[in-house]
């Protein structure tokens, strides 16, 4: 049952949810920068995509829509779904001010609210591009069925995404809270699902080139059938059946699923969730102090965190290792992009027939030195939260306190990475000196990564929480700070990697990015007038010296150069990160 | 006679195998304000959360203004619930934020502008206009007590409302509850000052352990702890005897019956 107008209380919700996310966006401005970055993208997507329309319109009169198309739309839509679904259970899983919203509305008003809210955040992305692209298509083509027909269908295709997303997502969540076997192992069986899922996505993406997989196949989804609708009315062909049933079954399909998303919220909302023990399983307890260590120590065990950095440090170290092995749907942010990158290796390597496995010890070296700054140090302060006050006012110091934020990744992510990469360079076979390029690639990484994930952390911290199951708050770093530290250690060790595996690419590359493309987008600006003519030959006339260097001094410098550079920024993140933690201001 | 605002019979709610509130029976009469009081982990917001719907319960049953507690929406139509932590958007301004729940409970805009103008009047909260992010923790809960009774509940359930207020508008919120009781609403208040309890509760509840090990009217309550002999008690000192964890306590569990009957009588 829901209150009288309940409909109308609904949008009301939906529409404050979202203007509360716009304002939170608008005052941050790390986040603001990176959208910056994207529209900017955006725009030029945009452009081209304008006049790639404007320069076709007129020889579309032959074209019929394929189950190519379709299957790609199709994929497009399962990749936003699962965006949403994933949203859904980590971000919105409950409404904000649940003692406020839920003693005064009913709880199906607050969950369409909150579809209503995450509909009105995918439409803000689109509405812009939808809007000028179609406006361009209905110039180029005269098709004015457009005007309308292209909106409805972006509509009909982010609003099932949306509600398909958030329903998958919330009964995720459900799960999580009903059933105490998810909700012990929720941290696996999110991995799998999304390592499945991003395996799947990559072998059709892949399919488009030439695997076996075929992207049409995906054709036969009725979300693929938006092209259809996408394309009524104008001169291109799509089937008429396909479009009518895309509009009348949408909103249906929309309609049902939103009543089935708003049940399983309101069960989910006023279930008493299960804990991980509740099956009868005891629940972890304090390791016995008997043999002389203390609590902390006892709690790390079997690991154990020297005291050369003194007493303060040692336990900045021990607490940090022991809330990630008590809480480590921490990692779980962290473990997304790295199943993301494992799942397309593993794809490439099914679909090439095993080329992948000589690239594996290089994506294991660059993950797993990744993870060892990134588990333990790229929030450092929003890690802290409500205890940030006492810590600050603790005689630890910012150099004790980052020491114990880098200890366990020396203890723990150096050796691993190491040995992974060791036991990876073997399997692959690769020559004598590639595998102790790679090995000292991946002990050097890790090394500064280390330092540089508490400098990138403290630069950018983040301290508001997201919620992961049911009553369980972790507070993820910054997507500034993760996209930041990533751009470092991933561009040093890639650059280290290619110049170390394949110098020729390598030097090819250098000649590409310094002079080729640089010298094509001066000669494209000479010839709207510029005077960039002269500098275009220039830059041009750089490629072939750089062609000609020798292979084994690109090796030596295209190896050493990053990873010398990302020790050095490892020192200094160290450092800053320090001096960040002193200055702190609790404002 | 003034009937029932709150009845609760048997009200029972079990985390697995923990017991959070056990066999509650109580009854609130329409237009007074009950003390519920309570040590930390007593049941105390358990039983708010079930009487405000935001929980159910594992067994029992409960009215509050004549709904019965299994009937979300009837309960949320007659209730303003301020809990310990006001529920605020810090990304709304205050006065959006009224606004915002003043469309949510369809109140007219006229009413609304009236309303807010009143009890922003009457709390002293100003800075309306501006974001709550920037809020300290006395106009938070200001504001959050303002948007629970904004629409005139029948039945109010306040959590700790003084809580960071300065003594000023500790008063004025206290007489507000007066004020608000002698209108005909019931306040069911749970707070740890006792001294707020013993000046404006008509009754009070001491929860513990998750029983209901006392019950009445605060001079009720004392005249029957000096009647153990002891001289003039204070509220502080009744509800220290009661849930004390000692033999004594399982006695003093013994008592509210007892002390209903001198109530009713």
């Amino acid at each position: 049952m829901a209150e009288t107008g309940w409909s109308r209380h609904a949008l009301r919700v939906g529409f404050v949810e979202w203007r509360r996310s716009v304002r939170a966006t608008r005052t941050d401005a790390a986040r603001l920068a990176l959208y910056g970055v994207g529209a900017l993208f955006g725009l030029l997507a945009l452009s081209l995509g304008v006049y790639l329309l404007v320069a076709v319109a007129g020889d579309l009169s032959g074209v019929r829509v394929g189950d190519g198309v379709r299957g790609n739309l199709a994929l497009f839509w399962l990749f936003l779904t699962f965006i949403v679904g994933q949203r859904a259970i980590s971000l919105y899983d409950r409404v904000d001010a649940e003692a406020l919203v839920l003693t005064t509305v009913s709880a199906r008003t607050a969950a369409v609210g909150l579809v209503v809210a995450e509909t009105l955040r995918a439409l803000t992305v689109v509405a812009v591009p939808v809007l000028v692209l179609t406006g361009a298509f209905v110039y180029a083509t005269g098709a004015l069925l457009a005007a309308v027909a292209v909106p409805f269908a972006v509509g009909c295709f982010v609003v099932t995404a949306v509600v398909v997303g958030v329903t998958l997502g919330w009964t995720a969540a459900l799960l999580v809270a009903t059933v105490p076997f998810v909700a012990r192992h929720k941290t696996a069986l999110g991995s799998i699902l999304v390592l499945a899922f991003f395996g799947g996505y990559m072998a059709f993406q892949l399919g488009s080139v030439g695997a076996p997989v075929d992207m049409a196949l995906l054709g036969v989804l009725p979300p693929g059938w938006v092209a259809d609708l996408l394309v009524a009315g104008s001169p291109v062909g799509g089937s008429t059946l396909r479009a009518a049933a895309v509009a009348v079954g949408a909103p249906l399909a929309a309609g049902a699923l939103g009543s089935v998303a708003t049940r399983v919220t309101t069960a989910y909302w006023y279930t008493d969730p299960v804990y991980p023990t509740d099956d009868g399983e005891s629940d972890e307890v304090a390791a016995p102090v008997a043999d002389g260590r203390d609590a902390l120590a006892a709690a790390v065990a079997p690991l154990s965190v020297p005291a050369f950095g003194g007493q303060p440090t040692r336990r900045v170290a021990q607490l940090a290792l022991v809330r990630t092995r008590r809480q480590p749907a921490r990692l779980s942010f962290l473990l997304a992009p790295l199943l993301i990158v494992g799942s397309t290796l593993l794809s490439y390597a099914g679909a090439s027939g095993g080329v992948g496995l000589d690239l594996a010890p290089v994506v294991l070296a660059l993950a797993l030195a990744w993870l060892s700054g990134a588990a333990f140090g790229l929030n450092p302060l929003g890690d802290e939260a409500p205890l940030l006050p006492a810590t600050l006012l603790s005689t630890v110091g910012g150099r004790r306190f980052v020491r114990g934020l880098c200890l366990p990744g020396l203890l723990v992510g150096v050796p691993l990475a190491t040995l992974v990469t060791a036991a990876g360079v073997v399997a692959a076979g690769h020559a004598p000196l590639d595998a102790a390029g790679l090995v000292g690639l991946a002990l050097v990484l890790s090394l500064g990564a280390v330092g540089l994930a508490p400098g990138v952390g403290t630069r950018f911290p983040r301290f508001d929480a997201v919620t992961v199951g049911r009553s369980r708050e972790v507070i993820p770093p910054a997507l500034s700070a993760v996209a930041v530290y990533s751009l470092g250690v991933g561009l040093a060790g890639a650059v280290a990697a290619v110049s170390l595996l394949a110098p020729d690419v390598a030097r090819a590359l250098c000649a590409a990015l310094v002079s080729w493309l640089p010298a094509l987008v001066l000669s494209v600006l000479a010839e709207q007038g510029l005077p960039t003519a002269g500098l275009a030959r220039t830059v041009a006339a750089a490629a072939p010296p750089i062609r000609s260097v020798p292979l084994p001094a690109v090796r030596a410098v295209g190896y050493a150069g990053p990873l010398a550079l990302v020790a050095l920024a490892g020192y200094r993140g160290y450092r800053r990160a320090a001096r960040r933690f002193d200055d702190c201001q609790l404002d | 006679m003034p009937s029932a605002a709150i009845e609760t019979t048997e009200l029972t709610k079990r985390y697995g195998s923990v017991t959070a509130l056990e066999s509650l029976s109580l009854s609130v009469t329409e237009g007074t304000v009950y003390g519920f009081l309570g040590p930390n982990g007593a049941g105390k917001t358990t039983t708010m959360r079930l009487l405000t719907t935001l929980s159910r319960p594992t067994s029992g049953t409960a009215t509050v203004a004549g709904a019965d507690i299994t009937d979300r929406d009837a309960v949320a139509a007659r209730i303003g619930y301020l809990p310990e932590e006001p529920p605020l958007y810090d990304e709304l301004t205050g006065r959006e934020q009224l606004t915002y729940v003043a469309g949510l409970r369809d109140l007219p805009d006229e009413r609304t502008r009236e309303r807010v103008a009143e009890l922003t009047d009457l709390l002293d909260l100003d800075a309306l206009d501006r974001r709550i992010e920037g809020y300290s923790s006395g106009m938070r809960r200001k504001l959050g007590f303002i948007q629970a009774v904004l629409h005139e509940p029948p039945v109010l359930f306040l959590d700790e409302p003084t809580n960071g207020l300065d003594p000023r508008a500790a008063r004025t919120l206290r007489d507000t509850l007066d004020r608000l009781a002698d209108g005909g609403t019931t306040v069911f208040l749970s707070t740890h000052v006792l001294p707020v309890v013993d000046e404006h509760a008509d009754m009070v509840g001491v929860l513990s352990d998750g029983r209901l090990v006392a019950e009445g009217p605060p001079t009720e309550l004392k005249r029957r702890a000096e009647g153990d002999g002891a001289g003039d008690r204070t509220l502080e000192e009744v509800f220290l005897e009661v849930t004390a964890e000692d033999p004594a306590s399982e006695a003093a569990a013994e008592e509210p019956a007892a002390a209903e009957e001198s109530t009713d009588g």
